[in-house]
């Protein structure tokens, strides 16, 4: 299912790569692990972008490349159409970590002032926004409590809400539901949605497939640093050789005449109805076969490869 | 909101500056550096001492150097382990994915490491004085805590005829007497200076070698000291016996300073056959004491900018270090700063020994070519410039010792802050630039 009508195609790309690569090096230098490898993909403005991908496939090191906290090693990344690292772009972004890397000391209103004036926002504003994200969140009650007091959930709705301060055009969520129960990833969910309807666009990695396959426009596999299938979910999920064809009113005849057809045209006739995947049986069949160590490997044959 | 610009730079660099400031006040790191330092300044208290001047100075160099370790440490360590902690527990992804530099965020930390050094500092003066005080009260015999201010000459001059000759520490001039009389006199011109900053009468102190004929020193000898106001030629004698290379006190008429701020102070051997060497700094004027409080907070300033170079040195360290080895990088400045002194005599001393080695190679005598400990040249001449080039980074922190200026009564001048503060940036400025490259090439993730 995707959400929302808007056609995307033709929208503005908030998010580039070309050629994307990223070659971690040891002390001296020496090429250590090629963790991204000629990536190249957009993502377009309003849409929600999932990167999905195994343990150690790209999916981080690809969010930190265009977050600016890693440099590419080959090709280039823009975001809202600059560099990663450039400060005026980043005024229009958020980010959501993994983890929460807040600073525990704070309670949560000083943790959303402190972002919000590295946003420069001006005080009435800062305030404004910081009591609609804690009602938002439902953290107004404990606004006044430090950060280390938190719960897991909370902490995590926190490091959201900071995400969030300055309103951003384009929202980086990496792992969101991890580690959430199951109310709170249906609100995170929600949450994405909402931003979604809002006009922002959304570029998150999950593990969570059925979730991605939910709420995700487009999608990116990547496996050993390299991309492996890219386009609209509901485009992914449809396997072109494996068909359903639903007629009104076939007659008998007319249907053993077509069965017939199509075995004389090589196709074992299953039923006529296009059968539609769930992603995780896309995912697997992407990834099956392939070395389980990301890295300087070559890449594994691809399904339709003989063997 | 701006996302660009200088004022919304600014702007930033102060919110990382007040995080900083707020992270060592809710760590209560800075109550507990507070209360150790209250701790050991009040200690003071069980310290035997002889008399209340004795005690006074036991309290006033034990404050200073608990101050001066206390800011140290919170030099080093609370700006080593900083950025390394951001690092390794990734704070610093969600701050550099805002709009900070890179750049802001170093910066920022330095400014709230600085301005918390200056509010402990601040502290620690204010309980040190507030404790001096009490015990000053609760004394009978309490000496009074004078800060007085010292004028230097702006040039050593000469009348008649003259003997220079070279030391270790520059250049001195000399003037002889002969069987009719000084041949010669020493002039130190003072200029800029202010009748009213004087007590009346003003204190002068004078420290000089004396020598005879036919003799390199003389242990004392009588002299004249004439203190001369150029706008008017009034002028005053003074004839007194001194003792070589001791500093002895006159006290003069303090309408001897001209109203144009200027004042001449000759002196002449006053009898035959004695000769007078000195330099520029030989004569110095005392003013008026200050406020010994205003004095106590102007020399824990000198305190800030010493631990502000090993601070700088340590969080440029900890951009590309880990928090240990950016400490240990910090203490390394320390030691070297403080054995400033120590070092730039031993290379002089091998200059010297060195020169002595070259000429002697030059003149054709190996044998008399030796040097200290016979280690090869080419080992001392590697080392001496090593240490040469490590005496240029680091700042002689001899100069930022504030107890030396309290023992002696002595006020922290203008200049002496100027000098101080001159040497703290121009390390601060290298150790930033250093810090601010570091980090805008760094990858912040593995």
């Amino acid at each position: 299912m995707t959400v929302g009508s808007a056609e995307v195609n033709d929208l503005e790309r908030v998010i580039e790569t070309k050629n994307l690569t990223k070659v971690y090096k040891d002390f001296w230098g020496r090429p250590r692990l090629k963790a991204l490898d000629a990536l190249t993909f957009d993502v377009k403005r309003g849409e929600i972008f999932a990167i999905i991908g195994p343990n150690g496939s790209g999916k981080t090191t690809t969010m930190k490349l265009l977050l600016g906290l890693l440099f590419a090693s080959e090709g280039e990344a823009r975001v809202l159409g600059a560099p990663p690292t450039d400060v005026a772009a980043k005024a229009r972004i958020g980010f959501l970590p993994e983890e929460s890397y807040l600073y525990r000391f704070l309670n949560a209103d000083e943790t959303l002032d402190f972002y919000g004036r590295l946003f420069n926002i001006d005080r009435d504003t800062r305030r404004r926004r910081i009591d609609e994200l804690l009602d938002r969140f439902g953290m107004t009650k404990a606004r006044k409590r430090q950060i280390r007091e938190y719960s897991k959930g909370m902490v995590r709705r926190i490091s959201f809400a900071q995400a969030l301060i300055n309103d951003p055009e384009v929202v980086f969520l990496d792992e969101p539901t991890s580690g959430l129960d199951p109310i709170s990833q249906r609100e995170m969910k929600d949450l994405i949605l909402e931003l979604k309807r809002k006009g922002k666009t959304v570029f998150l990695s999950s593990h969570l497939l059925a979730d991605v396959q939910e709420i995700c426009d487009r999608i990116a596999i990547i496996h050993n640093g390299q991309l492996r299938e890219y386009g609209a979910v509901k485009d992914i999920l449809v396997r072109r050789d494996h068909v359903t064809m639903t007629f009104r009113s076939l007659t008998d005849e007319a249907r053993v005449k077509l069965e017939d057809f199509a075995r004389q045209q090589g196709a074992a006739v299953v039923e006529s109805r296009a059968t539609v995947e769930t992603l995780e049986d896309v995912f697997l069949r992407i990834v099956k076969g392939a070395p389980a160590e990301p890295g300087l490997a070559p890449p594994p044959p691809k399904p339709e490869d003989p063997k | 909101m701006s996302a660009t610009g200088p004022a919304a730079t600014l702007h930033r660099l102060w919110a990382v500056a007040r995080l900083t400031l707020l992270e060592a006040v809710r760590r209560r790191v800075f109550v507990l550096l507070l209360l150790f330092g209250a701790a050991i300044v009040s200690s003071a208290a069980f310290f035997p001492a002889i008399d209340a001047e004795s005690r006074l100075r036991l309290i006033e160099v034990w404050s200073v150097r608990a101050s001066l370790l206390f800011s140290v440490i919170v030099s080093i360590f609370l700006a080593g382990f900083s950025l390394p902690g951001d690092f390794e527990t990734r704070r610093v992804y969600t701050l550099v994915t805002k709009p900070l530099h890179r750049t802001t965020l170093f910066a920022g930390k330095f400014v709230g490491f600085f301005l918390l050094l200056a509010i402990f500092l601040g502290v620690m003066a204010v309980i040190s004085i507030v404790y001096i005080r009490i015990v000053a009260v609760a004394s009978t015999d309490f000496p009074p805590l004078k800060a007085e201010p010292r004028w230097f000459a702006q040039g050593l001059e000469s009348l008649g005829k003259v003997v220079t000759f070279k030391s270790q520490r520059g250049e001195r001039i000399g003037v002889r007497a002969g069987a009719e009389g000084a041949e010669g006199a020493l002039v130190w011109k003072f200029s800029g200076l202010d009748r009213e900053a004087f007590a009346d009468p003003m204190k002068i102190k004078l420290r000089c070698n004396l020598g005879r004929r036919g003799q390199q020193f003389a242990i004392e000898g009588r002299i004249q000291v004439r203190l001369m106001t150029p706008q008017t030629g009034a002028s005053a004698d003074a004839i007194r016996e001194i003792h070589t290379n001791q500093e002895t006190e006159f006290a003069f008429d303090r309408a001897l300073v001209g109203l144009d701020g200027r004042l001449d102070v000759v002196v002449a051997p006053a009898e035959p056959d004695l000769s007078v060497d000195a330099d520029a700094q030989s004569v110095v004027l005392y003013g008026a004491s200050w406020s010994f409080e205003v004095n106590y907070l102007r020399g824990m300033l000198l305190v800030l900018f010493q631990s502000a170079v090993v601070m700088g040195l340590t969080l440029a360290g900890s951009t590309f270090l880990t928090a240990p080895v950016s400490i240990v990088l910090g203490v390394f400045l320390y030691i070297i700063g403080m054995m400033w002194g120590n070092i730039a005599e031993g290379v002089r001393d091998i200059d010297v020994q060195m020169e002595h080695f070259r000429q002697m190679l030059a003149q054709g005598k190996p044998q008399q070519a030796y040097t200290p400990e016979d280690l090869p040249p080419w080992i001392l001449e590697v080392s001496t410039a090593i240490s040469k080039v490590t005496l240029k980074a680091v700042p002689d922190f001899s100069q930022y010792n504030f107890s030396d200026y309290l023992l002696a009564d002595h006020a922290v001048m203008g200049r002496d802050l100027a000098d101080g503060f001159l040497n703290m940036l121009t390390r601060v400025v290298v150790l930033l630039a250093f810090g601010l490259v570091a980090m805008m090439f760094r990858e912040l993730a593995a």
